[in-house]
């Protein structure tokens, strides 16, 4: 049974062109992705934060067209409808520090409207797939990043997302931390769309069934790891890894046109 | 309870030899009922499922740590966590709320005798909570926005619970200031009520349109002008005389309509920054 | 002999098949247990049919069921101990005895319960295991009245669910392309048709393993339909189109 066919989750963008006063960060983006783990990857300043905004419905695009779960995000309804079975973790998050963490989760528990009642039970789930049972109650300001970061993470599968967006969300945590991850990764991947941006190659070829590498605005390459690392072979990139090769030849070509 | 599950459909039940029509009736009714529980309970003894059933206590109480501080999910805690999160419930925006009027009622006691043309207190308490729904929604001082804006209680919901919870701390905090600032009561304690009510409302208002910061500035801004332009001229400023008040509410109103008629202004951020 | 009723709620009976009021003339008004209430409450507990609406049945069956009733009802330890919303009570203070209680209650049902659904005895160790572990943990968020059984069901399904999602994670790992799901079956329900006719059992019975099990992950045990897709694993769309049908049928057999 593939991925693609168990579950309709949809995201669908074309022809996405997003730009703040003079600068274009996305310029004329399409994608198409059902569930499984997505991974995003590209130098910064390549589009990569702002088409996580836009699919997070927390910035508009200026043309172009996004549908998730077959619903265009023109009207309020529609927006709050997708809002509720989304979960997102961009790069740089705010916390208050006040909170504990079971504070923080459960806080966004509240805002995406999930039934009174299962917050409670939702919010101890998430923590424990996070693996933070023990320090569920400790302020979130005695935390260490990565633990910060596994706190955001919790918020954002609290609600058990169709699309889970997540923005560099291994930054701060350690080998073991990431394995980890992963492993929860590849178990949403079964039933929702999750998309992964990332600039650590190794976390796209251990987790993502399928990667996305983007460069200035525009789709380079989409395929499979292993397409990725033949890209490699074929073009001459220069790295550590086969996928690191695979990754600068993409660039590289891409470059050049 | 009219029924129970015999025994032998408890039998056949617990050793998997019913069918699916009789066994879906069989687990509806034990949900909720403990002698029939207690029932299958002693039968699943003589059979294959005591030893998961063994096997997964030991390993659960091995791993019983301590509990969490769990709460029940009920509406009125879900008001309390999204407030806890705003500014109205720092300490140290309650405190400085009554320091500030604090002061002003004091000075306003003290230019009782001198005469002084305009209450500081009523010149002040409005801003108060202008300066709060700043606070509560600006842009970089609510540290969590990104993530609140991806949710759908996050924009102008948020926004009012917050706002609502500046305003019940201001006002009687004002009021009470009012009060203490004594015989200037007639004038205090409630002219600044309506401006408040008013200045907070314009916030929104603007703020759908410039972000909430600006619009906080540019409202506190005009208000201070109204206030201190006239004294310049040694007048009394007429926004805080009764005359103004019709006029103010037409305003009121007016802001209500704007946030009403944009009110998806509030549910995305707007980004000038790096991509 | 006699087959048991299936009992629950009338209302999401109608809804479920899409009667009008009135279910079945003047056959006793039996109905399916809806898995899952509105707004996330606890699945509500059934409600057994009362005596007048049985009064259709013979008179034996009758005597018969009331027997049962009176012997159960009287199993003095039962009726003497703590109730469960008192037991969870001490278990969200922390009291491991009462813990001991409650998973000696409902540890065996839940097991058999699970049992029929997971393929292994494993797996519905493990399920079990995080479930009781859950309610450990969460325990003073209970705020029902005689709703435990039907909260530990909902904690179940969630760990049920996760289970499910792990093992297709380990089997694509592994390269197989299906995850087989056994379903427990009986050879013997013939045995049980009873000696009256109850059509909604035997509608229940005529439609096939796979409509069922669809009407049952989404009924009985209240999963959400890709919660059900995950468990049964079979694509969305199939569960909506095999649950329309059920339905369908159940609506054709009863009318």
């Amino acid at each position: 049974m593939t991925a693609s066919t168990l579950v309709e989750t949809h995201v669908e963008v074309s022809d996405l062109v997003v730009r703040f006063r003079r600068t274009t960060a996305l310029d004329g983006f399409d994608l198409d992705l059902g569930p499984g783990v997505h991974g995003l990857l590209g130098p910064n300043g390549a589009g990569k934060t702002t088409l996580m905004r836009v699919l997070a419905t927390v910035a508009k695009p200026t043309a172009g067209h996004v549908s998730l779960f077959d619903r265009d995000l023109t009207d309020y309804p529609s927006l709050r409808h997708v809002r509720r079975r989304l979960g997102y973790l961009p790069q740089h998050f705010g916390y208050y520090p006040r909170f504990t963490m079971r504070e923080f989760v459960e806080y966004f528990a509240w805002l995406k409207e999930m039934p009174a009642a299962s917050v409670p039970l939702a919010v101890e789930r998430a923590i424990e797939r996070v693996g933070l049972s023990d320090r569920a109650d400790d302020r979130l300001r005695r935390l260490s990043g990565g633990m910060v970061r596994r706190a955001g993470i919790a918020q954002a599968i609290v609600n058990d997302p169709d699309l889970l967006l997540l923005d560099e969300p291994t930054a701060g945590l350690d080998p073991e931390q990431r394995v980890r991850f992963r492993g929860l990764l590849r178990e949403m991947g079964v039933d929702a769309c999750v998309i992964v941006s990332t600039h650590l190659v190794e976390d796209v070829t251990a987790a993502c069934t399928d990667v996305t590498l983007v460069n200035e605005g525009n789709v380079v390459f989409r395929g499979t790891p292993p397409d990725l690392i033949a890209a490699g072979e074929s073009g001459g990139g220069e790295g550590d890894t086969p996928i690191e090769r695979g990754y600068t030849a993409v660039l590289r070509a891409a470059r050049q046109r | 309870m009219t029924w129970h599950i015999s025994d032998q459909l408890v039998r056949r039940y617990v050793s998997g030899r019913l069918g699916d029509a009789d066994a879906w009736s069989v687990e509806a009714h034990l949900v909720a009922c403990a002698p029939c529980q207690a029932a299958v309970g002693e039968a699943v003894a003589n059979t294959d499922n005591a030893a998961v059933v063994e096997h997964a206590w030991n390993a659960t109480v091995d791993q019983l740590g301590s509990q969490g501080r769990v709460r029940t999910g009920t509406a009125g805690r879900r008001l309390l966590v999204l407030v806890a999160s705003g500014p109205a419930a720092r300490l140290a925006w309650l405190v400085s709320i009554v320091l500030v009027l604090a002061v002003a009622a004091v000075i306003d006691r003290m230019g009782m005798r001198l005469s002084q043309p305009v209450s500081l207190l009523a010149v002040v308490a409005p801003l108060l909570p202008v300066l709060g729904v700043a606070l509560s929604y600006g842009s970089g001082l609510d540290q969590a926005r990104e993530i609140i804006a991806s949710t759908p209680d996050g924009g102008l919901r948020l926004l009012l619970v917050r706002t609502a919870a500046v305003l019940a701390v201001t006002t009687p905090v004002a009021f009470a200031a009012g009060l203490f600032a004594g015989s200037l009561a007639s004038r205090t304690s409630v002219t600044w009520l309506l401006p408040s009510l008013v200045l907070t409302l314009l916030t929104l208002a603007l703020g759908s349109a410039m972000g909430l910061v600006r619009a906080a500035a540019a409202v506190g801004g005009g208000w201070l002008v109204a206030v201190i332009g006239p004294l310049l001229t040694r007048d009394a400023p007429p926004v805080l005389t009764p005359d103004a008040r019709p006029i103010l509410l037409l305003l009121g109103v007016t802001a209500v309509a704007v946030v009403v008629v944009r009110r998806q202004s509030f549910e995305t951020l707007s980004f000038r920054l790096e991509p | 002999m006699f087959s048991p009723l299936l009992v629950g709620r009338e209302d999401e009976v109608r809804a479920l098949v899409g009667f009008g009021t009135g279910l079945v003339g003047s056959q006793p008004k039996v109905a399916l247990v809806s898995g899952r209430g509105r707004h996330g409450e606890y699945p509500p507990a059934p409600i057994v049919t009362s005596d007048s609406q049985i009064a259709a049945y013979d008179v034996e069956v009758v005597a018969a069921l009331r027997t049962e009733a009176a012997r159960r009802a009287s199993l003095s330890d039962v009726s003497e101990r703590p109730p469960d919303d008192e037991l969870l009570r001490r278990i969200g203070a922390g009291d491991r005895s009462a813990f001991e209680d409650y998973y000696s209650r409902h540890a065996p049902w839940l097991a058999v319960r699970l049992r029929r659904r997971c393929g292994d005895d494993d797996l519905t160790a493990d399920v079990l295991q995080e479930t009781f572990l859950a309610v450990w943990r969460a325990a003073a968020s209970y705020s029902g009245t005689n709703q435990a059984g039907g909260w530990l069901w909902s904690i179940a399904t969630r760990r049920l669910v996760d289970a499910h999602r792990r093992r297709m994670v380990r089997a694509r790992a592994a390269g197989e392309q299906r995850f087989g799901h056994v379903l427990v079956l009986s050879a013997e329900d013939e045995a049980l048709a009873g000696s009256y006719d109850n059509r909604l059992a035997a509608a229940l019975n005529r439609l096939s393993p796979e409509l069922r099990a669809v009407l049952k992950a989404t009924v009985l045990d209240g999963l959400s339909v890709r919660e059900a897709a995950v468990v049964l694993d079979v694509p969305e769309g199939t569960v909506k189109s095999r649950a329309a049908r059920a339905r369908r049928q159940l609506r054709e057999a009863l009318a």
